[in-house]
């Protein structure tokens, strides 16, 4: 008989596995499926931010981690001094007021309406909850202007949304860079005012970063097995109806499991396993874009330009970099100039990202996938960037490791899509998916 | 470029002595376009004496025009997809002369390389005509059929002017979305977020029928296919019918200008006092109610009703004016900033195809359907500003659609092209760019064919502004789904003015001809002057 299963949460990035445990740990039968062979050095990057509430529930201090918050979010511009905003509201004001930006005066406001606007959506609710919208909600929204205008707002555009609020063009690209670089979008994307309003979430701030050399994945992994999660790797074949209350699932050539609910915890972790594709709607970016990972050993430390080391760095030169970045990627091409994030570790390596690169090439009329030199262009391309804003940095690379997530091009057989549960937030992404699990839970019950 | 579409008896132009204020009134309609006809009529049909006022000729955009010497041809629209049943039935608009040449027309998609794909007017029955891969046609019949029955159950939701206000329209949209089982709700839970490519590329394996389907639906919309919310756009095309089969295409007699000829007929049956050359300064408000309008002549004219049928800048912003609306009305409509638009060209070729094959496709809706990259990019330049490289083009010979009409020796193509960039004002660099444009891109589905051209017209928002005196940025094309609901929404609430009703372009959903917004104006006005009177 095939093994039964309440969660199969198919993903290889932090969000999954704290999912994963957290249904384990509350009593659901849990299962994991990794989808690429485990790497040495394996790392999404920079380490996530792990809200208190799921420290406590998966006893995170058990394990070898520390608890160390966010200090700043740092943009460095072109020609201007780089612009550094705080978690905590007053802190950010007076920094801006300090630089002469008229803009600190909204600041409070804009957080407390972006917050409180995110908070009565009926669509972020259905958008980050995956909780069903039923005609009935529909119609109600409908028939309530105000709500529909909130909705409006809240899947606008970001350029709007800045417009709404923001005179000073780096306070704008600064907010669109912080916002959109992990969807790899622009401010003039559908929904795009939703992730800056996801980035308004507190959870996103809380922890950043494992100690030392304990890699945040290999302990989540021990996480899992303690909590009793069954492991599964391979390539997701197909998901499949049975008619019922469960999903047939084939990995790879033959193994097959029931379960009642295949959960992605990222809408990263879908597209990964080819299984995004019109399962479900509103992820901004789609499918469309790779995203490239360089780590960087150092001869010795550098200084940070502003900010300290516990800040998070976005390189961007105006709100229109983003832009075309964006369209360059959706257009299958690669772009010299995209905003880059990056960070460092705590022995001083930096971690740096995009993820505005094309998920695949469009070439004389046709698409074709990464290559080894298209890595490498990309790798340049980053730290070119990293080197354009602290002009030590070059000559001080001892070695880069460069990992490229494309989504699977080859989408997997999916035919029980009520079954599929895609927890849509980048912004905060494991605190929403261990949510989503205990949502998904009460409503079994 | 400004002649009424048909000459109007004198009688309907009305002269306005300078500060006259003209009483006995029991309703004004302002815009003389599709909409307004409509709710006049239904205004005057329940017995009002009703004044339509409108600063243009009537029939708005719609008109009839000479585009060459002998040549007439249909400004605005060219075909309907969505003209509401219910008004057809409410205002006898088959007793007042509107006939469909083609009730469902085929259309045939042609795609780079030189290939084609014929699909039956009747939607359900897309796949028959040349689909030989019996995967490719389950898929497609699959999918179609699934579209047109939550299309079905989304209905209500594509008329917010009539669900806005009354009771009993609240209950029936609740009813309606309410009714739909928890799968379809789950179904169109996930339509309404996601994109049109991958909606679409979730369902059809085969390429080409995947471009078919983009092409529609992306075709005049605003939202960029690649986003989320695109897909709706789709779903409101295939809730509309105009001749009564959900989701198809129909032509009527004459073109899109049949419409206006039979509500004008309707509206004279009605009594309708109509108005024409005679534009509105202001929207009088006092207090919390409208009292009439003021002209741009200086006269008044008092009525209890109000009923608004052109572009919401123009008539909250600048009738009413921004101290007596709601600031997020205000906020709402100042945000605006269109990007893309639809073009309209109309070309005269020389000469007439003698082939019967030819002669047979000339009588069905041809479309071009370019690889959906393309379509993507062309959206993505569009929006920056730059005229696309390829571009989504549908085109009509309306000559061949009722009946072999010839113009001595010479035929008459009508072509919708989408998407171009939204210019409130585009020079005459970016003019010839467009004409280039589009011109190539009819060249490379029908080859040759741009060597017998004699005339080409091509029309954009400035035109139609110019046209018609609304604001530019009403012919743009629409926004996403969502944006569209809030702003309907917010104008059909007309901000609280007691007596005053909204049923311009920003109250109807998706493009094209609707009249639904004009039917809720006029059924609330009705509600609420019973009511009153009584």
């Amino acid at each position: 008989m095939n093994a039964q299963y309440d969660f199969l949460v198919i993903g290889d990035d932090e969000a999954s596995l704290c999912a994963a445990a957290a249904a384990a740990r509350a009593g659901a039968r849990a299962a994991h499926l990794r989808l690429s062979q485990r790497k040495k050095n394996d790392n999404t990057g920079a380490a996530p931010a792990i809200p208190n509430f799921v420290w406590r529930r998966l006893d995170l201090q058990d394990y070898d981690l520390t608890l160390e918050p966010v200090s700043a979010r740092v943009t460095l511009f072109k020609d201007a001094d780089p612009l550094v905003t705080y978690v905590n509201s007053r802190q950010t004001r007076e920094a801006l007021a300090e630089k002469g930006m008229d803009d600190h005066h909204v600041w409070d406001d804009f957080v407390r309406e972006i917050t409180a606007l995110d908070r009565s959506s009926v669509l972020a609710d259905v958008f980050g909850r995956a909780t069903a919208l039923s005609g009935t909600a529909l119609a109600q929204m409908l028939l309530d202007p105000e709500a529909l205008e909130r909705n409006a707002r809240l899947f606008g555009d970001g350029a709007a949304l800045m417009d709404d609020w923001f005179e000073d063009e780096r306070v704008r690209a600064h907010l669109i860079a912080h916002a959109l670089a992990p969807a790899g979008a622009s401010d003039r994307d559908a929904a795009s005012a939703s992730a800056v309003a996801e980035f308004f979430d507190a959870d996103a701030w809380r922890v950043r970063t494992p100690k030392d050399s304990a890699r945040l994945m290999a302990v989540l992994e021990q996480v899992c097995q303690d909590a009793g999660v069954v492991s599964y790797v391979g390539k997701l074949a197909e998901i499949g109806a049975d008619g019922g209350r469960f999903a047939n699932i084939v990995i790879g050539a033959d193994e097959k499991l029931k379960v009642r609910h295949v959960f992605f915890a990222t809408p990263e972790a879908a597209s990964n396993a080819g299984a995004l594709n019109g399962a479900v709607g509103a992820q901004l970016n789609g499918a469309a874009h790779a995203c490239v990972t360089v780590r960087f050993k150092l001869t010795q430390r550098i200084e940070p330009p502003a900010g300290d080391y516990r800040s998070i760095f976005e390189i961007v030169d105006d709100a229109n970099d983003v832009r075309q970045a964006r369209d360059a990627a959706v257009a299958g091409q690669l772009y010299d100039r995209p905003p880059v994030e990056f960070e460092y570790t705590p022995n001083g390596e930096i971690i740096a990202r995009t993820a505005y690169f094309p998920g695949a090439f469009y070439e004389d009329g046709e698409w074709r996938g990464w290559t080894g030199q298209d890595r490498q262009a990309a790798a340049a391309i980053i730290k070119n960037r990293i080197a354009s804003r602290m002009p030590d940095f070059a000559t001080q690379i001892k070695r880069a490791e460069t990992q490229v997530t494309t989504p699977n091009a080859q989408h997997s057989r999916i035919d029980a899509r009520e079954r599929i549960i895609v927890q849509q937030r980048r912004h905060g992404a494991i605190g929403a998916a261990v949510r989503l699990i205990d949502e998904v839970m009460a409503r079994d019950e | 470029m400004n002649e009424p579409a048909t000459e109007p008896p004198s009688a309907e132009f009305g002269a306005q002595a300078p500060g006259r204020i003209e009483g006995g009134i029991d309703a004004i309609v302002i815009g003389a376009g599709i909409d307004g006809l409509a709710a006049a009529t239904y205004l005057g049909k329940a017995g009002l004496h009703t004044v339509l006022v409108g600063g243009a000729g009537l029939g708005g955009r719609i008109g009839e025009r000479e585009i060459a010497p002998g040549v007439l041809g249909v400004d605005g629209e060219h075909l309907l997809t969505t003209l509401d049943p219910e008004v057809i039935a409410d205002l006898d608009l088959y007793r007042h002369g509107l006939s469909f040449a083609a009730r469902r027309l085929d259309t045939t998609y042609f795609f780079d390389h030189g290939e084609a794909l014929k699909f039956d007017g009747d939607l359900a029955q897309a796949a028959q005509l040349s689909l030989e891969d019996d995967d490719d046609r389950e898929a497609l019949n699959g999918f179609i059929g699934e579209l047109l029955e939550l299309a079905a159950y989304l209905r209500p939701a594509f008329e917010p002017a009539a669900f806005t206000r009354g009771e009993n329209a609240r209950r029936g949209l609740e009813k309606a979305l309410g009714g739909a089982p928890p799968e379809k709700a789950a179904l169109i839970q996930r339509y309404l977020y996601s994109s049109a490519t991958d909606a679409i590329a979730a369902r059809i394996d085969a390429n080409e029928i995947r471009m078919s389907l983009l092409a529609e639906a992306a075709f005049r919309s605003g939202a960029a296919p690649h986003e989320p919310f695109s897909f709706m756009t789709y779903l409101r095309r295939l809730a509309g019918e105009a001749a009564g089969l959900q989701g198809a295409v129909a032509y009527p007699e004459g073109g899109a200008a049949a419409v206006v000829a039979a509500l004008r007929r309707a509206a004279q049956a009605a009594n309708v006092d109509m108005r024409l050359q005679t534009p509105v300064k202001s929207i009088l408000v006092e207090g919390d109610r409208v009292g009439g309008v003021r002209l741009e002549t200086g006269g008044q004219l008092r009525a209890p009703i109000v009923i608004a049928a052109t572009d919401a800048q123009r008539v909250f912003l600048q009738m009413i004016g921004p101290a007596k609306i709601g600031i997020e009305l205000q906020r709402m409509l100042m945000a605006e900033r269109p990007e893309i638009c639809t073009g309209r060209a109309q070309l005269v070729l020389k000469g007439v195809p003698q082939d019967d094959a030819t002669r047979e496709n000339m009588k069905r809706r041809l479309v071009y359907a370019p690889p959906v990259e393309a379509v993507t990019t062309a959206f993505l330049d569009a929006r920056a500003g730059r005229v696309p490289e390829k571009m989504i083009i549908e085109a009509v010979f309306p000559g061949s659609l009722e009946g072999e009409r010839p113009f001595d020796g010479r035929m008459l193509m009508s072509v919708m092209a989408h998407p171009l960039p939204f210019d409130a004002a585009p020079g005459d660099k970016k003019r010839k760019k467009i004409k280039k444009a589009v011109l190539r891109n009819i060249e490379s589905f029908a080859g040759g064919l741009t060597n017998r051209i004699e005339t080409i017209d091509i029309r954009l928002p400035e035109d139609e502004a110019a046209a018609t005196g609304a604001s530019p940025s009403s012919f743009a094309a629409r926004p996403g789904i969502i944006r569209q609901w809030a702003l309907a929404a917010a104008t059909a609430a007309s901000d609280r003015i007691n007596g005053f009703y909204f049923c311009g372009p920003e109250a109807e959903i998706g493009p094209g001809i609707s009249c639904s917004a004009a039917r809720g104006a006029a059924r609330a006005a009705l509600r609420a002057y019973r009511k009153g009177a009584a």
